[in-house]
């Protein structure tokens, strides 16, 4: 059987072992909780506690500043001890708001009444996802509420969820598909009727077949039965890229320096669409999210649920700590991830996972010149010429790296996956952007 | 008949018929499509040095020499040519404009791989841009040189080199003061000063000294000994308390005031501060 896919991409090991099929189970309240206020693309949230007040758990603490932005919560109930900058993993002096633990939990253990939200108009659905500072869980971080509200000029036909998990050793949204089908099933009915659409596709590698199933059981439950289909991709990174998904599953493509919404399609993340369901039906704002602890140093690898604003120290301590010394940790995962240079970066909205590699796993090599071989032109699944883009960057010809459209490039990271040369080709294109966007605003 | 005698005879008919219409056509392309050029415009061009640099903020000689000639641009933009080329160009546009102080390039850090840390092993591109991009630069120091030298290769006069050490290096009777190097540096590491100015802070770290220590041994520790040095050269001076303050725990030297006595180099204890006399080249 042939599944859906797009053209390019790379077959690296899955490396889901350490994590896969582990049930969830839930990490201890962090003692201190630093929350960033920027958490999500755009414009950081404005602190709107003082230092020495005492906050409930899921309190609104950072209000949106501006269209792109999004609320932040207080993850656990306490006292705001300062707001002071610390290292995220967006910045190296991120301001953050420090919380130290105490008192009573309002909403952790006990069950959450559920909302009739059946009734409720796709606006006021969508304010409710506004108020509870839903971002895009798979590690974009792009505020869901712009997402779900496209200009009254595009026509949306369909959503399409994200469940294809492409990245190596993650196995979060593998396993959120298979312990909370039902709870997803209604998200993607709730943002269905936030965009006032009837069709729903969801997208997920076949090398998830629990959650195939699972997914496919709930949805034939549904009575009165809706357009949410399930199809199964061909695993292969990147599947999961938004415009590659959209692809396999519409074969539209998103034109150059176009969005989603040109193919008529918003694609959200299994795990915003979770998200999603648990503020609008629960009421609940985003203060704790799912994410994966793995890698070969990790002694006890798995998927477990976390407050935002623990220190990732902290997370790996509970997880039974390190085997050995560290050579990488990475934020996220191994292809998209964002490496870190210090274990006191808080977990954030957008972070799926926490992966640490040791010295066996990471070879520094240092790169050589481009041979031509063309292999990153053959993997490319933006179909760009990664290597030309690289080289003129690397002379600095800045007018020679512009006709080849460095702003399609989606980072995924695969030319320089297969580069023979070890050349850093996604890094050389991406210092071509930062060097473009510069001379723009110049 | 004539073709068998002389096989070439139709080939140079043909030609030098070809030949004399494309010269009546270009002849009389010459006169129909010929542009009235100012005749100041190649005198300017002329007295620019020609190298085609941008520090001006035009695309090159000729565009900046264009733009003088629109009266869109101030004459005494070029760092390059200097006062003499200041001089030429006030005389063809007949513009009074005060020549610009001649400028050079400075290296405010002194941290090369042998004096500071690292926090992580970066394994990018080799390219300080590219460097800085990766949780912002892979010293301890935040504010040190990342030593790839983006400005070595910004700089179009090759007056930068790069030191054993990964610093800067610049040979100051071929730096211009165009200023390309300071642009290509992601950290701010460069700047231009005045060439008359032979005292400069070899450092950019403004964090207090214990921090700084932990990524550096050369940097400023803000312990004031230059302050108290120049507030006693100025002491019989009622107007000037100090040409030297230290702010954000870095010294910075007010070049309205300084004096180049170099008082302030010789007590620093980190020899922070560089005296160095730059050769002034006359003509």
């Amino acid at each position: 059987m042939a599944f859906s896919t797009f053209s390019g991409g790379i077959h690296p090991p899955e490396n889901k072992g350490p994590s896969e099929g582990k049930a969830f189970s839930n990490l201890s309240v962090p003692q201190l909780c630093y929350i960033p206020l920027q958490q999500h693309v755009g414009k950081p949230a404005k602190p709107i506690v003082e230092e020495g007040e005492t906050v409930r758990e899921g309190q609104l603490i950072g209000l949106a500043d501006g269209y792109i932005s999004a609320n932040v919560h207080a993850s656990v109930p306490g006292k705001v001890v300062k707001i002071a900058e610390h290292p995220t993993v967006y910045s190296k002096r991120g301001m953050c708001v420090l919380i130290e633990a105490q008192g009573a939990f309002s909403t952790s253990g006990k069950p959450l009444e559920s909302i009739k939200w059946e009734s409720m108009s796709g606006l006021e659905l969508l304010n409710r996802v506004a108020e509870a500072g839903v971002v895009g869980l798979g590690g974009a971080a792009f505020p869901t509420q712009v997402k779900l509200h496209p200009p009254r000029n595009r026509q949306i036909d369909t959503l399409i969820v994200n469940g294809s998990e492409c990245e190596p050793y993650l196995t979060v949204d593998d396993m959120l598909m298979r312990t909370f089908p039902g709870e997803i099933v209604e998200g993607i009915r709730i943002v269905m009727k936030i965009l006032g659409i009837s069709k729903a596709l969801i997208g997920v590698e076949k090398n998830k077949p629990h959650a195939i199933a699972s997914l496919k059981k709930k949805i034939a439950e549904l009575a009165p039965p809706e357009n949410i289909g399930v199809a199964a991709l061909k695993t292969k990174y990147p599947q999961g890229a938004e415009k590659q998904l959209i692809y396999s599953l519409t074969r539209r493509e998103v034109p150059s320096g176009g969005l989603p919404m040109d193919t008529a399609t918003v694609v959200q993340n299994v795990g915003t669409i979770f998200a999603v369901r648990e503020a609008v039906a629960l009421g609940k704002p985003l203060f704790e999210r799912y994410i994966t602890v793995t890698g070969p140093l990790v002694k006890n690898p798995g998927n477990y649920k976390v407050r935002l604003g623990s220190l990732i120290a902290d997370v790996i301590e509970e997880c039974g700590g390190l085997v050995a010394e560290p050579a990488k940790i990475i934020m996220g995962g191994p292809m998209c991830g964002v490496a870190l240079d210090g274990m006191d970066v808080p977990v954030v909205k957008g972070t799926s996972g926490i992966l640490v590699l040791g010295h066996a796993d990471v070879r520094p090599m240092d790169y050589l010149p481009c041979i031509r071989c063309g292999r990153c032109v053959a993997v490319c699944p933006a179909g760009l010429v990664p290597n030309e883009m690289a080289n003129a960057i690397e002379k600095g010809r800045l007018d020679l790296v512009e006709p080849s459209r460095p702003f399609d490039c989606i980072m995924c990271g695969s030319c320089s996956y297969v580069c023979p040369s070890r050349r850093p080709l996604s890094h050389f294109i991406k210092l071509a952007q930062e060097k473009l966007r510069r001379r723009q605003k110049e | 008949m004539l073709d068998q005698i002389f096989p070439s005879v139709s080939s140079i008919i043909s030609i030098t018929a070809l030949g004399a219409a494309f010269g009546v056509i270009l002849s009389y392309a010459k006169i129909k499509l010929h542009v009235e050029r100012d005749p100041r415009l190649g005198y300017i061009e002329e007295a620019l040095p020609g190298a085609n640099c941008g520090a001006c903020g035009f695309p090159g000689c000729s565009g900046y020499a264009t733009k003088i000639l629109d009266g869109a641009a101030p004459i005494n933009l070029c760092m390059v040519g200097g006062a003499d080329a200041v001089e030429r160009i006030s005389r063809i546009m007949d513009i009074k404009a005060e020549a610009l102080k001649p400028k050079v390039a400075r290296v405010h850090c002194q941290g090369g791989c042998d004096v500071s840390n690292n926090r992580f092993e970066y394994n990018g591109p080799k390219n300080c841009a590219a460097a800085q991009q990766i949780r912002e630069g892979f010293k301890t120091c935040a504010y040190g040189c990342l030593g790839f030298g983006d400005c070595m290769e910004a700089c179009p006069f090759e007056a930068i080199h790069m030191s054993p050490t990964g610093l800067p290096v610049i040979n100051y009777d071929l730096c211009t003061g165009c200023g390309n190097c300071v642009v290509a540096c992601p950290r701010n590491i460069i700047s231009m000063v005045d060439k008359s100015f032979d005292i400069h802070v070899m450092c950019r770290n403004i964090e207090k000294a214990p921090v700084m220590k932990k990524g550096c041994s050369v940097g400023c520790t803000a312990c004031n000994r230059c302050v108290k040095a120049c507030k006693e050269v100025f002491a019989d001076n009622p107007d000037i308390e100090t040409a030297i303050t230290v702010t954000n725990f870095l010294a910075d030297i007010d070049y309205t005031l300084c004096i180049n006595c170099g008082k302030c180099a010789e007590v620093c204890p980190q020899k922070v501060i560089e005296f160095n006399r730059v050769p002034v080249v006359v003509g």
